[in-house]
């Protein structure tokens, strides 16, 4: 494998400056973002360092606990990450989060890593890590636009739900529409993303595998099997929040806590 | 016999003002209530806190001899069918109908295509109402098609926001006629209108 050409770090750098043009749109629609893409762009870059260097130890170590620690503090930082991008406050939505990250994650590393991959050592700090944040970050904005999208359709027709509520609807039959309205919102895209990948998008792990030198072929077989890992943990860790969510942000009468949501971000 | 609904001693505020302190309301089988005041008195917020959407309030509030609470506020919602003020619906009219007999509860009282008929013609609607869009249908063809999924509901207890202000004289007659005028209709409304409000038996002030 090392044939595959490095980079070096000086043209990192340079290469950097390719984030001047969308900056200078970003500049001139006034959309406020310039801040929050300089400290993104910042803080990706930092904590990719800081990632490889500690990758190096955890596969050296290859300790099962170390290795799911480390799996944990991901979970941690998606779930505030997600309440950070919405317009909720952490106070209410980190538990849901939480529980349907983690239990989304659960049920997919086990079922791929322990049946589909076979590994000996589910831990296996080679396959676990990569894989499980890959699953991480690419259901981390499905969770945001569900959640987004539920709280906001439910905010903007309270009388709507009122009027389902008092007329005899229990609460799941009152928030059938707004969990309806979250998922489509939110994996119409995704959809239609997955149904172009091969024609117009080469996915990141593929391109990473076939870069590092493995074969096409096998690059295909995992990319595949990703895909609907990431596909089916999205949905499940979206539901799950929203459905936790549901338990904590109504009062005994079934009334949204309006406490719920944060003011304006400011520019 | 005892009343339907039993309000005592009703304390309510909304942020720093309040609406009311001792407000008390006895309603039996058939009486026509209205309570009265000017805009911004707290007559809907009275509404919605019988509905239990506003659990902020003091004293007591029975409906059918059960007292509001979390345990019973479902039993209050499946008794009383209410008319909102303002509503807002994505879709069609028909899509609002068939919405609230979706539930659960609901099913088995499901309007056949006669009965809906029947009321847009004693309502004097438009043939295809049901078919277009309800953010496009008047205020007052809102009210008659609410009115029609309040009576369908055959509920024992009306709550009735304003349900003729967005009326024309003949329309208002109608809507007056089919239910202050059924005795076996029990109602709670609020009003500012003198035809609805003259028709009513027991008139109180907010
Ligand atoms: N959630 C709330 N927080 C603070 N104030 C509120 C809230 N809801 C209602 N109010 C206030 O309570 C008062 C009563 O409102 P309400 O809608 O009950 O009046 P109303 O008597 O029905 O008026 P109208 O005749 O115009 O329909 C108003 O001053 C309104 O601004
Ligand atoms: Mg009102």
């Amino acid at each position: 494998m090392n044939t595959t050409a490095d980079i070096l770090w000086i043209d990192l750098l340079i290469g950097q400056t390719m984030l001047i043009v969308p900056l200078i749109i970003f500049w001139y629609y006034k959309t406020g973002l310039i801040l929050d893409t300089l400290i993104a762009t910042v803080r990706m870059s930092v904590q990719l360092f800081l990632v490889g260097v500690y990758l190096k130890y955890v596969f050296e170590w290859n300790n099962p606990w170390i290795n799911s620690a480390w799996v944990m503090i991901m979970v941690i930082v998606a779930s505030l990450s997600i309440s950070d991008r919405t317009k909720l406050k952490h106070r209410f939505f980190f538990i849901p989060n939480f529980i349907g990250v983690f239990i989304s994650l659960l049920v997919v590393d086990a079922f791929l890593l322990g049946y589909i991959i076979q590994l000996d050592n589910v831990f296996d700090a080679r396959y676990y890590i990569p894989i499980t944040g890959m699953i991480l970050g690419n259901s981390l904005q499905n969770n945001i636009i569900s959640l987004n999208t539920f709280y906001k359709t439910l905010k903007d027709n309270l009388p709507e739900y009122h009027f389902a509520l008092a007329g005899g609807a229990k609460k799941s039959e009152a928030l059938f529409p707004y969990m309806r309205e979250a998922l489509i919102n939110s994996f119409n895209p995704t959809i239609a993303r997955m149904a172009v990948i091969g024609l117009i998008a080469l996915p990141g792990t593929m391109t990473g595998q076939i870069i590092g030198g493995s074969s096409p072929e096998m690059a295909i077989k995992y990319q595949i099997m990703l895909m609907i890992a990431i596909f089916s943990s999205s949905v499940i860790s979206v539901f799950l929040s929203i459905w936790v969510s549901m338990k904590i942000v109504f009062d005994r009468y079934q009334n949204l806590n309006l406490g719920i949501f944060r003011e304006k971000r400011k520019k | 016999m005892s009343s339907i609904l039993e309000i005592k001693n009703l304390y309510l505020k909304a942020g720093e003002k309040e609406l009311c302190s001792d407000f008390s309301l006895s309603l039996k089988k058939g009486d026509k209530a209205v309570v009265e005041g000017s805009s911004g008195t707290g007559k809907s917020t009275l509404i919605h806190t019988i509905l239990g959407f506003f659990p902020d309030y003091k004293g007591s509030i029975r409906f059918m001899d059960k007292e509001l609470s979390p345990e019973t506020v479902h039993f209050f919602r499946t008794g009383i069918a209410w008319m909102p003020q303002q509503i807002t619906f994505r879709g069609k009219v028909l899509g609002f109908f068939e919405k609230t007999f979706d539930f659960h509860v609901n099913r088995h009282l499901r309007p056949t295509e006669k009965e809906i008929s029947d009321y847009i013609g004693l309502f004097k609607l438009d043939k295809d109402t049901p078919d277009k869009k309800f953010e496009q249908i008047s205020g007052g063809e809102k009210q008659r098609v609410i009115l029609m999924v309040v009576l369908l509901l055959k509920r024992p207890l009306l709550l009735l926001d304003e349900p003729v202000s967005s009326l024309d004289e003949e329309n208002k007659t109608v809507v007056t006629d089919v239910i202050l005028g059924n005795p076996a209709l029990t109602v709670l409304s609020a009003s500012h209108d003198k035809t609805w409000n003259s028709r009513c038996t027991i008139n109180k002030p907010f």
